[in-house]
């Protein structure tokens, strides 16, 4: 099990063996970064002699601490095989431990300098931003166009879109059916998204968790770094659009919702998918088709806490991000043209 | 038994001294994290103190009714089985647990009245879901208010 207080220590002695060829190595400057809530995530220097780099460390927090339960060993895989394939800006990752040296597994990944598009976007006003608009869609549709034979076997392959479709509908009620409480907006979507499915289009890889505090702003380059890999899957690249949406409600500002048309023109020229596709109604109907991977692993969380299973502050307050979510779902929902118009 | 200062009070008097006593004694950032966290989990307590058996029996009476008008015409066993385990273990106490296993089975009613509505392609019942499904999340959100993700940057 990680234990946080030892992991400098740990590291010393990971290190020692992975990156400096069995030289003593010392870590300093080591901070935890607060941003996510499912792993535990640290930064540092480490430095043996004259050699010396800043890395990130990307683990897996103790038991009932996190609100989703990923795979370090997938993530690396898929990272690795992004990140070998070029087209796709992602920091190196550069050493994999399955627990045996540092309690827990975890990625270590190179730290790259500069801000995220979430500390970015906050300065000023978001208008002041649309220069980021269209390398914005370049990247997510760079993500989009990686070969999927190139990714690990790990990854599953859904066998058409319509089954896939089908699939993620069908999940909304056995994931309900797992929760600790019945949960009917969950139902109605399940009901819903089978009822209202839109045009269909090739899978690709998603990136499953597209928002500003993903993104890495590379000020040298101009090019946006994609960070947090973990609940990437093949699928329908419309999820991450859709994903973006619901991430941003709770974080404003939202900077493609700012000029979504502008956005949506950009990533169709990026992609070659049509308007048909592509289109402000589809991104809706995806807005509530993405978001189960981490809704699911929300209540799946909470679920745990109500059965005495799981404890931790983060449980506990991702429960007021329910409702948060019901409502996105179903402002979406309205959005794609498929709800009850609103009454005052 | 004391009902005075009242459980939305208390849980206000908790949440402020949280913000005004301990935060501004907090450097460590995660622990500053925690304590937001805090203070938005107990927002949401306040409210749900003072209303929460209000607006479970208000539900309850409500998709009852909508099951009872919209089921004969919908033809669902799924629908009536879930009305009548509903009706059938409706209590008398009033503690929460047992409120709250009756909102449970409510719940369940709404769910299968959403399904066979969606399933027979039924345009007013859809419609009576889609009206309970706003009004339940009208009350999430008096119970709620915004969720701001904290932490973030």
């Amino acid at each position: 099990m990680l234990e946080p207080e030892q992991l400098p220590q740990q590291l010393e002695g990971y290190l020692s063996g992975v990156w400096a060829d069995g030289a003593d190595v010392s870590v300093s400057e080591y901070e935890q970064i607060t941003g996510g809530y499912s792993r535990y995530m640290a930064r540092f220097r480490a430095t043996a002699g004259d050699k010396t780099q800043r890395l990130i460390l990307r683990a897996d927090p103790p038991p009932g601490q996190s609100i989703l339960d990923t795979d370090r060993k997938v993530e690396w895989d898929l990272a690795t095989a992004v990140h070998g394939g070029g087209g796709v800006a992602i920091p190196a990752p550069l050493y994999f431990d399955d627990g045996t040296s540092l309690g827990a597994p975890a990625i270590v990944y190179e730290e790259l300098s500069g801000p995220t598009m979430y500390v970015r976007i906050l300065e000023g006003e978001v208008t002041d931003h649309f220069d980021l608009t269209d390398p914005l869609a370049d990247t997510i549709a760079d993500v989009h166009k990686v070969d999927i034979a190139t990714l690990p076997d790990a990854l599953e392959r859904p066998t058409s879109w319509e089954d896939y479709i089908a699939a993620g509908a069908d999940r909304w009620t056995s994931a309900e059916a797992d929760h600790a409480e019945r949960d009917p907006f969950m139902r109605v979507i399940s009901a819903w998204l089978e009822a209202n499915k839109p045009a269909p289009t090739d899978l690709t890889l998603v990136h499953g968790d597209f928002q500003a505090p993903n993104l890495l702003m590379d000020e040298a380059s101009g090019r946006m770094h994609v960070l947090d890999w973990e609940v990437a899957h093949i699928g329908d690249p419309r999820e991450d659009l859709g994903w973006w949406a619901l991430a941003h409600t709770s974080q404003p500002p939202d900077l493609i919702a700012a000029d979504q048309d502008r956005f949506l023109a950009r990533y169709r020229e990026a992609t070659g998918l049509s308007e048909e596709v592509v289109n402000p109604q589809s991104v809706a109907y995806f807005t509530v088709f993405a978001s189960l991977t981490v809704f699911g692993n929300v209540i799946g969380a909470t679920a745990a806490m109500a059965r005495g299973q799981a404890s931790g502050m983060t449980v506990a307050y991702m429960t007021s991000a329910i409702p948060s979510m019901h409502g996105i779902y179903v402002n979406a929902m309205r959005t794609a043209g498929a709800w009850r118009e609103e009454t005052a | 038994m004391i009902t005075a200062p009242t459980m939305p009070q208390l849980l206000e008097t908790i949440r402020d001294e949280l913000g005004d006593k301990v935060m501004p004694h907090v450097d460590d950032a995660p622990t500053k994290v925690a304590i937001e966290m805090m203070q938005a989990v107990l927002n949401a307590l306040i409210e749900r103190a003072e209303n929460e058996f209000a607006w479970m029996f208000e539900e309850m009476a409500a998709v009852e009714a909508a099951a009872g008008e919209m089921g004969p015409g919908l033809g669902s066993a799924a629908l009536d089985s879930a009305l009548a385990e509903f009706q059938g273990n409706r209590t008398e106490s009033m503690t929460l647990s047992a409120v709250t296993a009756d909102y449970q089975r409510a719940s369940e009613v709404l769910s299968r009245l959403a399904e066979a509505a969606y399933g027979a392609g039924d345009e007013a019942a859809i419609e009576t879901v889609q009206g309970l499904i706003d009004a339940r999340l009208a009350t999430e959100n008096a119970a709620i208010g915004e969720f701001i993700a904290v932490g973030r940057d």
